[in-house]
């Protein structure tokens, strides 16, 4: 670590102009210059605390760290925080009843239900669905387990992150968790994943944190927590791979060089990474080639997508402009922790601490950051990964400020001040998620069962309704461009805005029957295929929604 | 007489009861309590205690002469605390394991087959890690 750039990278007005460069990158687009300014002069303050709270630590050549006689104050934080977390995890169900949640609701219901078919084959593991099978056995139903389930996967985030943060081997790990915990339950990009309910994604994410910790720690058992996170889901697995790849490169690199540092339990996790690599390639082999193929075929890029599919294919999650707003208090915590590395131990970070603790991390988050910002497939679902490496980033930097203003009163107004703030801006954010579908509309959906025959189709004309009829009438369905539809788009175009209804009679009748049209509430009025549906003789109404189409009169 | 339990534990396991407890009650309000406490205390044998005891075949344990910051900084021990943490992912990854093999011999994911063949793996994991944890015992004391 004696290299000649690191007495000027270290050098006081240069690293505040780093700083200050790398704030200005990360301050929204949509910002005025002014407003980036006054975003960056804000920032400046935690910057500034810290690096005098560094200057003094290493005038006095201690460690003053005595927290414990504030550990009151921590502990009503952590009880604060797990309760606000459970709360805004519940809170949904008890307002809108039993589907509060995102669109993806509809499709995992249907794959838990089929759980106890057994249909998987063994190359083609589905690790998430084998997880809801003790909850089935113990005579949980579908819905409740996948909820559960759900929930559960948030809390193994918590859990995972405090674990990284141990591992850190701080002397204030303590805190350091607690912090975590608070800023991952005020967080509301994780909020937003977890209304989304992108379920594999949310319970490989802690299986990733988790596979990071046992890499820091040396331990073997990093492969096997790889391996789960490659079969519950891709994406996240290729991004562990990506960056721990990255990281043993570095590794290897530092190795040919004068001051190395060397571990043999590195040699043995990559050795024995390899060779497991292989059974669980195995696993999953299918599922695996089917997703390579499909990115191969795009160039991995979503400007080679076609544009009907690029929300579905650029992860169905917020863009990086939103990102950038919603973890806008973050990122200059995270930024400075990220060019004061001294502040985890509080001490001078020496070689042994900076390769198997600090390098790791840089890497993910520098990986994360170019993911989230590339336009590649998956784009916005790389945020949900990068906000959890800030999250661990910003953890130090908080204590250091929480350090610094707990010692007097209008400090501990001030820090109770940003607590508020934290929780108001959680609230209005997750106020704002309505459920995607009305109570008494998904009693509907539940009931077409017992009103259709038991090998009726019923078409939805509008994907909203794609996953809330797959899951919850639980039988065939045909939907725009999805579950095997054979009509091209161009087709639904004709069908859906067409002016001819013959043509849109001639249209259903290439469908198999029995046939029913499912036309919903949130679906705009006015639209010709509602009006050929209202008034056609062929058309017989079922429910308030659901119409039975007739071949013949 | 050698104390079986000390007091430190003692509150260890009354936390683990009282967290048990209270997922029960939740779950109660949709399951009867019987029904509640069946499925808390079998996602517990699942998803917990089979990880919690793979911790100790896995890594030793924090003497505590040294403080977590001096002993971290030279091998891979972990703490009560860390193991709790660590054991709901080290159970999840055997349970997949244990499913992977299941459908290896073709047996229904669910049925009672299948159920008898986790039952019978996790016991085994747990006795063996007591094992282990009682022979790592004997050795420091001798």
């Amino acid at each position: 670590m004696n290299l000649n750039f690191k007495k000027y990278f270290q050098h006081p007005a240069l690293i505040y102009i780093i700083y200050i460069i790398f704030i200005i990158l990360c301050s929204p687009s949509g910002f005025s210059w002014l407003n980036k300014i006054i975003f960056s002069l804000c920032a400046l303050v935690p910057f500034w605390i810290v690096r005098e709270k560094l200057l003094n630590y290493k005038k006095a050549n201690i460690l003053p760290i005595n927290l414990s006689k504030y550990n009151k104050y921590f502990v009503a934080l952590l009880c604060f925080a797990l309760f606000f977390f459970i709360a805004s995890k519940i809170f949904l169900f008890i307002k809108y009843g039993i589907a509060p949640l995102g669109y993806d609701t509809g499709f995992y219901l249907r794959g838990v239900s089929a759980m106890g078919l057994a249909t998987t084959k063994l190359n083609a593991v589905n690790a998430y669905y084998f997880i809801f099978t003790p909850l089935l056995s113990l005579g949980m139903e579908p819905l409740i387990a996948f909820y559960s389930i759900c929930i559960f996967s948030q809390f193994l985030t918590l859990i995972a992150l405090c674990f990284l943060l141990k591992t850190f081997r701080s002397p204030t790990s303590f805190n350091l968790a607690i912090i975590a915990i608070f800023l991952y339950a005020m967080s509301s990009v994780q909020f937003l994943g977890y209304w989304n309910v992108f379920g594999q994604q949310l319970l490989a994410m802690p299986f990733l944190l988790i596979s990071v910790a046992l890499l820091m720690r040396r331990s073997v058992l990093a492969i096997f927590t790889a391996g789960i996170t490659f079969l519950l889901h891709t994406a996240t697995a290729g991004v562990l791979f990506l960056g721990i790849a990255i990281y043993y490169i570095i590794y290897f690199f530092q190795l040919f060089s004068k001051n190395r540092y060397c571990y043999k339990s590195h040699f043995s996790i990559v050795i024995i990474g390899i060779v497991l690599a292989v059974p669980f390639y195995i696993l999953k082999s299918i599922t695996f080639k089917g997703q390579l193929d499909y990115i191969i075929h795009f160039g991995g890029l979503l400007k080679n997508v076609p544009f009907w599919q690029i929300p579905e294919l650029s992860g169905f999650f917020i863009g990086i402009q939103q990102f950038n707003i919603l973890t806008l208090f973050i990122i200059p915590l995270a930024l400075t922790t990220l060019l004061n590395p001294a502040v985890w131990l509080r001490e001078k970070v020496n070689k042994s601490f900076f390769f198997n603790s600090l390098l790791i991390n840089y890497v993910f988050l520098a990986l994360l950051a170019i993911l989230a910002l590339s336009p590649v497939i998956y784009q916005t679902r790389f945020n949900l990964m990068l906000d959890l490496f800030l999250i661990i980033f910003a953890t130090p930097t908080i204590l250091i400020l929480i350090e610094y203003f707990i010692k007097d009163k209008t400090g501990r107004l001030i820090l109770l001040a940003m607590i508020f703030l934290f929780t108001v801006n959680f609230c209005l954010i997750a106020n704002k998620q309505q459920p995607l579908i009305s109570k008494s509309e998904l009693q509907e959906i539940k009931s077409l069962a017992s009103k259709v025959e038991s090998n009726a189709k019923i078409m939805t004309t509008s994907s909203t309704y794609t996953p809330w009829l797959y899951g919850f009438y639980g039988r065939e369905v045909i939907a725009p461009g999805r579950l095997g539809d054979t009509w091209e788009l161009e087709t639904w175009k004709e069908f859906w805005f067409g002016d001819s209804d013959k043509k849109r009679l001639e249209l259903l009748k290439t469908r198999p029957m029995p046939l029913y049209v499912y036309i919903g509430e949130k679906e705009l009025d006015g639209n010709p295929y509602q009006n050929f549906v209202n008034n056609d003789p062929h058309f017989e109404n079922i429910t308030e929604h659901l119409w039975k189409f007739k071949q013949e009169l | 007489m050698k104390k079986i339990i000390n007091g430190r534990q003692l509150i260890k396991i009354g936390i683990l009861i009282l967290i048990m407890n209270i997922c029960a009650f939740i779950i109660s309000f949709h399951y009867s309590l019987l029904r509640s406490f069946n499925i808390i205390l079998g996602s517990f044998f699942v998803f917990w205690l089979p990880g919690f005891c793979l911790t100790y075949i896995f890594f030793s344990c924090i003497s505590s002469n040294k403080s977590e910051h001096e002993q971290g900084k030279e091998d891979q021990s972990l703490n009560w605390v860390e193991r709790a943490l660590l054991a709901p992912f080290l159970s999840i990854t055997l349970l997949v394991f244990e499913l992977t093999v299941i459908k290896t011999f073709n047996i229904k994911l669910g049925s009672f087959s299948a159920v008898l063949v986790l039952l019978f793996v996790n016991q085994a994991v747990i006795l063996f890690a007591l094992f282990i944890y009682k022979f790592n015992q004997r050795n420091k004391l001798n």
